[in-house]
């Protein structure tokens, strides 16, 4: 039996994941449907099947590690991201080095990945209520 | 008075052409006749041509009758002495002024009357029939003469007609002997003038001789002789000739060529043969002609005869002969002129083919010193780039072959449309120079314009001429000629006689002037090509110049080498550079100066350029230096080609010693850059791999604690992820570490390893690192990764800090230790001088402590550094 996550209230920020990690997509995604506090509407590993994902599912938030595998390709989805949809929130992760930093973005937020994973979940989702 | 006393010597001299010894016989003939008559006076008269003329007398002394009778003359039958002639009878008359019996003469009546006259007897002179003159005799007294003195007048006039006529015979005897010595005289002067005449060897030589033979075989008292031309119209006129007055000899010229149709020699020249007069002012057979009558009367010329002189072309000439007398000349002397004139004309045609010949070799001889000329020209035109001094020389050289009395070479100006003076000489040469001539003006722009040369002999009376200012409007012959270099007029050259048609140039002249002003020509296009020459070498020694301070300031050192590969060539900076001399190195192969390590890349360069001349070949060549160090340079050069073929290169040499260690630098910053992408090259794996497992692996463990109470077997899913996610990371970690090591030392060992280091280092930086090895045992793997991190770390420090150039790393067994050396030879360094902790120096000697060796560092600042590590293999045995 595989897990599914159960139908989300209407009220909870629905969330892509973009990594380039297969295994982050899929343990965070996990993570994140089990705590039950956003929706997890979709997932992508580059650039091009994340702006798919995002024109498709809509999402509130949109949870990015730039590395994609480059820094510079995360950092040009996140500028075309914030053109196309002006209103969708944009959470980048990372491991405090320079990577997230980097982005510069005032409009971005940053979750570190540094701490537990209660921790990163707790802070995604305040990212997401905010 | 007696009768004796009566008788005179004769003292009138008749005017007769009768000899002396005649003329005594009839003196004493008339002395005899009055003595025997007892008269007072005798005369003889003598017929000539149907004329009495007084002969001699005796006994009349009345001054009027002596004038009187001198010149008398009577025709026959006039007078009582007419008459006896006329009669052939003695004639008496007793009283002669009243006798009828014979027709009077008024002058003898007079003489009758003044000498005292009455009685008077003549009888006729008889020889041979013929009556040849009268003897009588006179008296005062009136019918003096009785019959007896009658018969013995009539014997008396016989006996003197017997010797008269005897005389006579004598007279011709002597006279026709002389007249044959004067025929020997003749025919000798005729031999001897034809043997002369050919040895003459000009016309008028031939003219002179002949003159001066002619008066003096003809007994003339002068003469001339001259050249007669036939002219197309058939009119003959006068050439140059000679006359002969009064025994001087003086040349003629008739330059108008007047026409030789007046006087005797017209008429001889018209007839063809002899002509003469015997008294040429009063004959009117032929026509006169003012001048020559003036002359004439002013010569005293009576009688003249003249000769055409006939060679095998017509008539040639004339010659004529005049004496002061009348009818001087007889039938002999007219045969003896025309055979002068014939032998002359022979003489002087074979003169004038003499005297053409002489004028061939004459021309001949100007063609070969116009040669001459003109080849010292053109070696003058060849040997200097001065064209004043070559129009000099054409002045002069055309001078020695043609003469002339003014020279002019004019430049074309075409800026200005003038023709330029360039050279004058002698004649208004100043003016000359002064005037440059406005287009189209005069005869030199007609012949620039037209490109024909002019010969004009009568220049005055061509329209083109125009005169420059401040010369004389003189009468000249010119010669003109366009200077023609190329499709150019490059201007024109004309010479000038002052003069009228005597000063004539002919066309030889004309052609050899035109030879000359083709050398002028030359000379002025020269001078035009000199002056872009001369520009042309200042801006070539201008450019040269720069070159040149190019080549001596530049860093390079410029060469160059023979088809053979010798230098040939280097630039100034050779020395500065490189402390060789010039002298050192010229003529040494280039191979001499290639270090053995780059030989093979010079030797291919060259043999690259021979095949391919034309394309630039760059190679780093080793240049040993005179100490014996060698310099690193870089060498470009390209094939030099001659006339299609391979003869050599040239390029230059850089000394890039400071480039290679500034490239050193780089590289070594390069090597740092790619070490420390190595690290994040690590970095980013570990994230990209071990750090997302791992990451993953805790969001995993997460969702499964949470699961645990609400979906067991979710969890127990999650469970297995997180395992694999575990085994993922180890593996990678595994990889990593496994990149961190040198995998070759522990498969090909010590010795292999070091040498794919040191291949891998001379790749990336350029230095050369020899290994020098020889096969050892394997060494347990700490002592090998000690002695492989040391002989690392010290190659590093090799190109980082000493600007080496060569490397060597030494491997060898020395009895119980194995020992690695890494040899430089850059800058070296004071050992005691190194602060702590730098050049891994420390490191080095804690890895070789580890194993039990030792290390030793030697090295001074400028004497390159080596470093020594040793091991013992008993140690690294025991370590085992």
């Amino acid at each position: 039996m595989t897990f599914s996550p159960r139908p989300a209230a209407p009220s909870i920020p629905r969330l892509v994941i973009v990594d380039a990690d297969r295994r982050v997509q899929q343990s965070l995604a996990d993570l994140l449907g089990v705590s039950g506090e956003v929706d997890v509407v979709g997932r992508a590993g580059d650039v091009r099947a994340a702006l798919k994902e995002v024109e498709r599912r809509h999402p509130d938030v949109v949870l990015v590690d730039p590395r994609l595998p480059d820094l510079e390709a995360g950092l040009a989805l996140i500028r075309g991201l914030g053109t196309a949809w002006p209103g969708l929130r944009i959470v980048t992760t990372g491991w405090n080095d320079t990577d997230g930093h980097s982005v510069g973005d005032p409009t971005t937020l940053y979750v570190s990945r540094t701490g537990s994973p209660e921790e990163f979940v707790s802070a995604i989702v305040a990212c997401c209520a905010r | 008075m007696t009768r004796a006393s009566r008788i005179r010597r004769p003292v009138i001299q008749a005017t007769s052409p009768e000899q002396p010894d005649t003329h005594a016989m009839l003196a004493h003939a008339v002395e005899e006749a009055a003595r025997l008559l007892k008269a007072d006076g005798a005369m003889v008269y003598l017929v000539e041509d149907d004329r009495l003329r007084f002969a001699v007398d005796a006994g009349i002394r009345n001054e009027e009758a002596r004038q009187l009778i001198r010149g008398l003359s009577l025709p026959v039958g006039v007078g009582l002495f007419g008459h006896a002639v006329a009669t052939g009878e003695v004639v008496v008359s007793q009283d002669y002024r009243h006798d009828k019996q014979f027709q009077h003469s008024a002058v003898a009546d007079r003489i009758v009357a003044v000498a005292n006259m009455r009685s008077m007897a003549a009888a006729p002179l008889i020889a041979e029939g013929e009556v040849i003159g009268a003897l009588g005799a006179y008296s005062s007294q009136a019918n003096d003469f009785d019959e007896a003195e009658i018969a013995l007048l009539r014997a008396l006039a016989d006996h003197a007609a017997a010797t008269v006529a005897n005389q006579r015979l004598i007279d011709r005897l002597a006279r026709s002997q002389e007249e044959l010595a004067h025929r020997v005289e003749a025919q000798r002067t005729l031999a001897e003038m034809a043997a002369q005449l050919t040895s003459l060897r000009t016309p008028s030589e031939v003219l002179t001789q002949t003159l001066k033979a002619a008066v003096r075989l003809l007994r003339g008292h002068g003469g001339q002789i001259g050249m007669v031309i036939t002219h197309p119209d058939g009119s003959m006129r006068w050439g140059d000739g000679h006359s002969l007055v009064h025994g001087e000899l003086a040349p003629f010229t008739k330059y108008d060529h007047t026409t030789v149709d007046d006087g005797v020699s017209g008429r001889a020249l018209h007839e063809g043969r002899v002509s003469w007069t015997d008294d040429y002012l009063i004959d009117a057979s032929f026509a006169h002609d003012r001048p020559s009558d003036e002359i004439a009367s002013g010569l005293g010329i009576r009688a003249v005869i003249a000769a055409p002189l006939i060679g095998a072309s017509g008539v040639i000439g004339v010659i004529g002969v005049y004496a002061e007398e009348p009818s001087a000349f007889d039938a002999d002397a007219r045969e003896l002129l025309g055979l002068l004139a014939d032998q002359a004309a022979i003489v002087l045609a074979n003169a004038r083919l003499d005297e053409q010949l002489g004028e061939e070799s004459a021309a001949l001889a100007r063609q070969t010193a116009s040669q001459r000329r003109l080849l010292q020209i053109n070696e003058r035109l060849l040997s200097t780039l001065d064209p004043a001094s070559v129009l000099e020389l054409i002045a002069d050289g055309l001078k020695t072959v043609v003469w002339y009395d003014y020279l002019g070479v004019y430049r074309v100006d075409p800026s200005e449309g003038l023709l330029r003076p360039v050279l004058a000489r002698d004649r208004n040469a100043e003016a000359v120079l002064g005037f440059p001539i406005p287009r189209g003006q005069g005869v030199t722009w007609w012949s620039v314009e037209h490109r024909e040369p002019v010969l004009l002999n009568e220049a005055l009376s061509d329209p083109r001429v125009i005169r420059i200012p401040g010369t004389p409007d003189e009468p000249e012959a010119i010669i003109i000629v366009p200077l023609i270099s190329g499709d150019e007029v490059s201007g024109a050259m004309n010479i000038a006689r002052r003069g009228g048609v005597e000063v004539a140039f002919s066309d030889a002249d004309f052609e050899l002037v035109q030879l000359f002003a083709g050398q002028a020509a030359v000379a002025i296009t020269n001078a035009r090509l000199y002056e872009q020459l001369r520009q042309l070498y200042a801006e070539v020694e201008e450019s040269e110049r720069r070159y040149r301070h190019l080549v001596d300031n530049s860093p390079d050192i410029v060469w160059s080498v023979d088809d053979e590969g010798n230098f040939n060539f280097f630039s100034d900076s050779l020395e500065a550079r490189t402390g060789w001399k010039a002298q050192d190195l010229l003529g040494r192969h280039f191979t001499t100066f290639a270090g053995e390590g780059t030989l093979p890349s010079a030797v291919s360069a060259w043999a690259r350029l021979q095949s391919e001349p034309n394309r630039e070949q760059r190679v780093r060549l080793d240049l040993p230096l005179p100490d014996g160090r060698l310099a690193q340079t870089e060498v470009a050069m390209t094939g030099t080609v001659v006339d299609g073929r391979f003869a050599g290169a040239h390029g230059s040499v850089r000394d890039i010693s400071e480039r290679e260690r500034l490239e050193g630098d780089l590289r070594g910053q390069a090597a740092e850059l790619a070490a420390s992408q190595e690290r994040a090259h690590l970095a980013r794996e570990l994230h990209d791999s071990v750090t997302q497992a791992l990451f993953s692996m805790g969001l995993t463990l997460r969702t499964l604690e949470l699961l645990l109470d609400v979906d067991e077997s979710a969890a127990r899913t999650k469970l297995g992820e997180a395992r694999e996610l575990q085994q993922d990371a180890l593996a990678e970690m595994r990889t990593l570490l496994f990149e961190l090591r040198p995998a070759s030392l522990e498969s090909d060992g010590l010795v292999q390893a070091l040498r794919t280091h040191a291949t891998a280092v001379q790749r990336r930086t350029g230095l050369v690192i020899v290994v020098d090895a020889e096969p050892i045992d394997r060494l347990p793997l700490t002592s090998e990764e000690a002695l492989y991190r040391i002989g690392q770390e010290a190659l590093h420090n090799v190109v980082k800090h000493a600007n080496a150039e060569n490397a060597t790393i030494r491997i060898l067994r020395e009895g119980d230790r194995i020992r690695v050396s890494i040899t430089d030879d850059g800058a070296g360094f004071e050992p005691e001088q190194v602060p702590r902790g730098h050049l891994g120096l420390i490191g080095m000697r804690q890895r070789v402590d580890l194993v039990g060796g030792d290390l030793r560092v030697e090295s001074r600042t400028g004497g390159g550094t080596i470093i020594e590590a040793s091991v013992p293999i008993d140690e690294v045995e025991s370590a085992e």
